[in-house]
C-alpha cells in the first residue's frame, strides 16, 4: 500500500482507523484493487512510474462526516484529494496530482435538496449527475431544466468547480460557474462556511442571489483548492416552451470579420439567447456541425497545405463562389416559445441581408414542446439537426470522440485536451489559426487536416475555446512527447496573449507558471497566501492547478 | 434514480417548492433485475441501440466485430463471461472508463454479471 510523503506508517493506520469509524469499514478503501480504481484512465502517465499513486480512498455520506475527516487529515497531515463524480476525464480524471493521496470520494452524496420551481434554482449534493439532475425532474414532473455539457455524466458541482462549459442559454446557463448561487465549504481547516446569504442561520434567499454583505468569496472555491464543496445552489431554467436554430452563410472570406461581430451583437444584445456554432465550409470543416456535404476531391485539391501556409484565398474563393459553398457558417439558436424567436429569426435575417450582401440562410430547424419520441429519434441524427445537448437533454455523443467506428479504425486510450480562449474577433480568430497551425507543424503535434478548417467554440459570449487534442497512448515516451508538446503550445498561446480556460491534470504546475508572469507572479502569490490562510497544512488538493502546500511549495515548483 | 424512456418532457407541474432526498442506493431487487437497472444506470448509454446520444460503445463494437455474427449491443450477446464483464468494469478498456465501487458496488456488479451472462457462457 502506498503511504502519503510525510506520513508515518503508524499515523497513515491511525488516520484510516479514524476515517473508518467516521464512514465506516466498508467506505475505506486500501486494497489496491480498489485504489486502482481511482486512477486517471486517460492518465498520460499510464505504464510509468510518474502515475501518482492512491493510498486509499474514504467515501463520506454527509457534510459532517467530510469535517470529521478533514479534521482527522489535518491531524495527521494526511493529504485529501476530493472528487464529485470523478469523470473530469481528459483532465484528469479522479487521480490525485499528488502521489499518495487519500482520495475524497464524494459519489455517495447524492442527493437532491431543493428545486424551487418558481424562482428556478437548485440545490444539489456533489455526487449527483447531470443525468440525475434530469431524471428527477421528469420524474416528479418539474417543469424545468438545465444546461447539461456532453458528457451527462459528471455533475453540476464538480463541472462548476473545475469552470466547464454547456450547450444551452447565454444568460446564466453554458458557464456553469456563472450559475452557481451559494455554496456550502468544509475548509481545509475542517471550518464549515455557507457563503452569500447562506451565512445567516435560516436564510430565505440563499440560492436566490449570490451576494450582500461582505466580499464576494464564492471564487476562491473554484478549483477545489481551498475547500470540499458539500452543498451548491444552482440557477436553473424553467423547460423549454419552444427551439428555433437557424443557419447562415456568408459569401466571402472577409466576411468572417462582420459575421463574428454580428453574432457578438446578437448575443449581447440578448436578440439570440442559445449557443451559436461557427464552421468554415471553404476550409472544408464544416461538415462535421453542419447540413453541407463535405468537400469534394477539386475542393480538397484547392485545401492543400502547401510551405505550412494558408491556402490561396483567390481560386478557393472561386470554386466557393461558382458553387454556392459559404466562405463561413453560423448556426443561432434561440430557446424561447417559437413565436417570439419566429420574430427575433426574422429580425436577424434582415440584419444579416443588410449587412452582408450575398449571404444565404440554410436550415431553420422549429421544435415545439413536449417533444414527442418521434422528434426525439430525430435529435442528434445527422450534422445540422438539433442536439439532445442543446436542450438540456443528457448525452455522451460528443464525448464519444476517438472511439472505434466507421472511419476510425482504431481507439485511442483517452482524450488530453488544449483549451486556450481567443477573443472573439474576426481577425484574431485568423490569426490564432495561423498560429496554431505553424505551432502543430514546428512542434510535431498530429492533428486531422488543418486548423484553418475549424474555428473556436464559443460557450461564452466573447471568447472561443480553440480545441486541440491528442490521443493518449500506451506508449510512455509518445505520452512525454505529448507532455512536452502541450506545454510548448501553451507557451506560444501565452506569447500571443492567448490563455487556457483548464488543462490537464498533469500539466497544471507548468501552465499555472506559464500564464502567470504579469507582475511577477502577483496573483499566484495571492492564490498561495490564501491557501495558507484556509487551508495551512495544505491538505486539500495539493498541486491542484500549480497551487500547492507552503511546505512543499519549493519543492515542487521551484518557488 | 432510474432512467426511463423519455415519453413526455416536463409536463407542467403544480409543485411549486420540492425538497426532497433522492435515494443514494439502488433499491434492492432480485439480481437479474437489479442487473437490468446497472446496466441502464451505467451502461445503456454508451452500449445501448445507438440513438445519436451515445458515448459510442455500440458503433465501436460494431466496428470491432464487423465481418463477424457476434452482435455490438451487449444485451443481444451470448458469449459475455463473468470475467469479461467485471474485468472491463473495473478496468475500462481505450476511451471506456473504469466504474469505482461508489459507482457501481460489489453486489451490483454482480447483479449486472447475472443479467448480462448467458448461463452457458458462465
Amino acid at each position: 500500500m502506498a503511504i502519503p510523503p510525510g506520513v508515518t506508517e503508524q499515523d497513515f493506520a491511525s488516520a484510516l482507523q479514524e476515517f473508518s469509524n467516521i464512514v465506516g469499514e466498508e467506505w475505506v478503501f486500501t486494497d489496491e484493487q480498489d485504489t486502482a480504481l481511482y486512477k486517471d484512465v486517460y492518465s498520460i502517465y499510464q505504464n510509468s512510474d510518474l502515475e501518482p499513486e492512491v493510498s486509499a480512498a474514504v467515501a463520506p455520506d454527509s457534510t459532517e462526516q467530510v469535517q470529521a475527516i478533514v479534521k482527522v487529515a489535518n491531524r495527521y497531515m494526511v493529504p485529501l484529494y476530493p472528487i464529485s463524480t470523478g469523470k473530469n476525464l481528459g483532465y484528469g480524471g479522479s487521480s490525485p496530482i499528488l502521489s499518495g493521496s487519500v482520495v475524497l470520494d464524494l459519489k455517495r452524496m447524492n442527493r437532491i435538496l431543493n428545486v424551487d420551481t418558481r424562482n428556478h434554482t437548485m440545490l444539489v449534493e456533489p455526487g449527483v449527475s447531470f443525468y440525475d439532475v434530469f431524471d428527477h425532474f421528469r420524474e416528479n414532473n418539474l417543469p424545468m431544466t438545465m444546461d447539461i455539457p456532453d458528457p451527462a455524466w459528471g455533475s453540476p458541482i464538480g463541472h462548476a468547480l473545475e469552470r466547464g462549459f454547456a450547450h444551452t442559454y447565454s444568460e446564466n446557463g453554458r458557464d456553469r460557474w456563472d450559475t452557481v448561487c451559494g455554496m456550502e465549504v468544509v475548509l481545509g481547516n475542517g471550518e464549515i462556511v455557507r457563503t452569500g446569504p447562506g451565512a445567516c442561520e435560516g436564510s430565505q434567499t440563499w440560492q436566490d442571489q449570490k451576494w450582500g454583505i461582505g466580499p464576494y468569496v464564492d471564487g476562491i472555491f473554484s478549483q477545489s483548492n481551498f475547500g470540499v464543496i458539500t452543498k451548491m445552489g444552482f440557477w436553473i431554467r424553467p423547460a423549454h416552451e419552444g427551439y428555433r436554430s437557424l443557419v447562415v452563410f456568408v459569401p466571402k472570406y472577409e466576411d468572417l470579420v462582420r459575421m463574428v461581430d454580428l453574432d457578438s451583437y446578437l448575443q449581447n444584445a440578448g436578440i439570440v439567447n442559445g449557443m451559436s456554432t461557427m464552421g468554415a465550409p471553404m476550409f472544408g470543416g464544416a461538415f462535421m456541425f453542419f447540413d453541407v456535404p463535405p468537400p469534394t476531391p477539386e475542393h480538397r485539391q484547392l485545401l492543400q497545405v502547401v510551405d505550412n501556409r494558408r491556402p490561396d484565398i483567390a481560386p478557393l474563393q472561386q470554386y466557393c463562389t461558382e458553387n454556392r459553398i459559404g466562405a463561413w457558417a453560423l448556426e443561432l439558436k434561440w430557446h424561447l416559445p417559437n413565436q417570439i424567436s419566429a420574430a427575433a429569426a426574422e429580425y436577424t435575417r434582415d440584419l444579416f441581408t443588410r449587412e452582408i450582401p450575398g449571404c444565404w440562410f440554410g436550415d431553420e430547424h422549429v421544435l415545439d414542446f413536449p417533444l414527442g419520441e418521434d422528434v426525439i429519434a430525430t435529435l442528434n441524427e445527422r450534422p445540422g439537426a438539433p442536439e439532445r445537448v442543446n436542450l438540456g437533454i443528457p448525452s455522451l455523443s460528443r464525448f464519444g470522440m476517438g472511439v472505434r467506428a466507421t472511419g476510425q479504425p482504431s481507439s485511442s486510450q483517452g482524450h488530453f485536451w488544449f483549451a486556450p480562449m481567443v477573443p472573439k474577433k474576426g481577425e484574431e480568430l485568423l490569426r490564432y489559426q495561423e498560429v496554431m497551425q505553424q505551432a502543430h507543424v514546428e512542434l510535431g503535434v498530429p492533428f486531422m487536416g488543418s486548423f484553418y478548417g475549424n474555428l473556436p467554440m464559443y460557450w461564452t459570449k466573447r471568447v472561443g475555446v480553440g480545441l486541440a487534442n491528442w490521443a493518449v497512448s500506451t506508449d510512455p515516451e509518445v505520452n512525454r512527447r505529448t507532455r512536452e508538446q502541450y506545454i510548448a503550445m501553451t507557451q506560444i498561446c501565452a506569447d500571443n496573449g492567448w490563455t487556457e480556460y483548464r488543462a490537464p491534470a498533469p500539466v497544471h504546475t507548468e501552465i499555472m507558471s506559464i500564464i502567470n508572469n504579469w507582475n511577477d507572479g502577483s496573483l499566484l502569490k495571492l492564490h498561495e497566501a490564501l491557501k495558507d490562510a484556509v487551508d495551512p497544512n495544505g491538505i486539500l488538493s495539493a498541486g491542484r492547478y500549480g497551487i500547492w502546500p507552503k511546505h512543499m511549495r519549493e519543492e515542487m515548483r521551484g518557488a | 434514480m432510474r432512467r426511463q424512456p423519455l415519453s413526455v418532457l416536463w409536463p407542467v407541474a403544480s409543485v411549486l417548492l420540492i425538497a426532497m432526498t433522492a435515494p443514494a442506493a439502488m433499491a434492492q431487487d432480485t439480481p437479474p433485475a437489479l442487473g437490468k437497472q446497472v446496466f441502464d444506470e451505467w451502461c445503456g448509454i454508451c452500449h445501448g441501440p445507438p440513438n445519436g446520444a451515445s458515448g459510442g460503445g455500440t458503433e465501436t463494437l460494431a466496428a470491432l466485430f464487423q465481418g463477424t455474427d457476434i452482435p455490438a449491443q451487449l444485451e443481444d450477446r451470448t458469449d459475455l463471461t463473468a470475467e469479461l464483464v467485471t474485468t472491463l468494469t473495473r478496468q475500462g478498456r481505450n476511451t471506456m472508463p473504469n466504474f469505482r465501487k461508489t459507482e457501481i458496488s460489489d453486489s451490483e456488479l454482480e447483479a449486472l454479471v447475472a443479467y448480462l451472462v448467458a448461463d452457458d457462457a458462465e
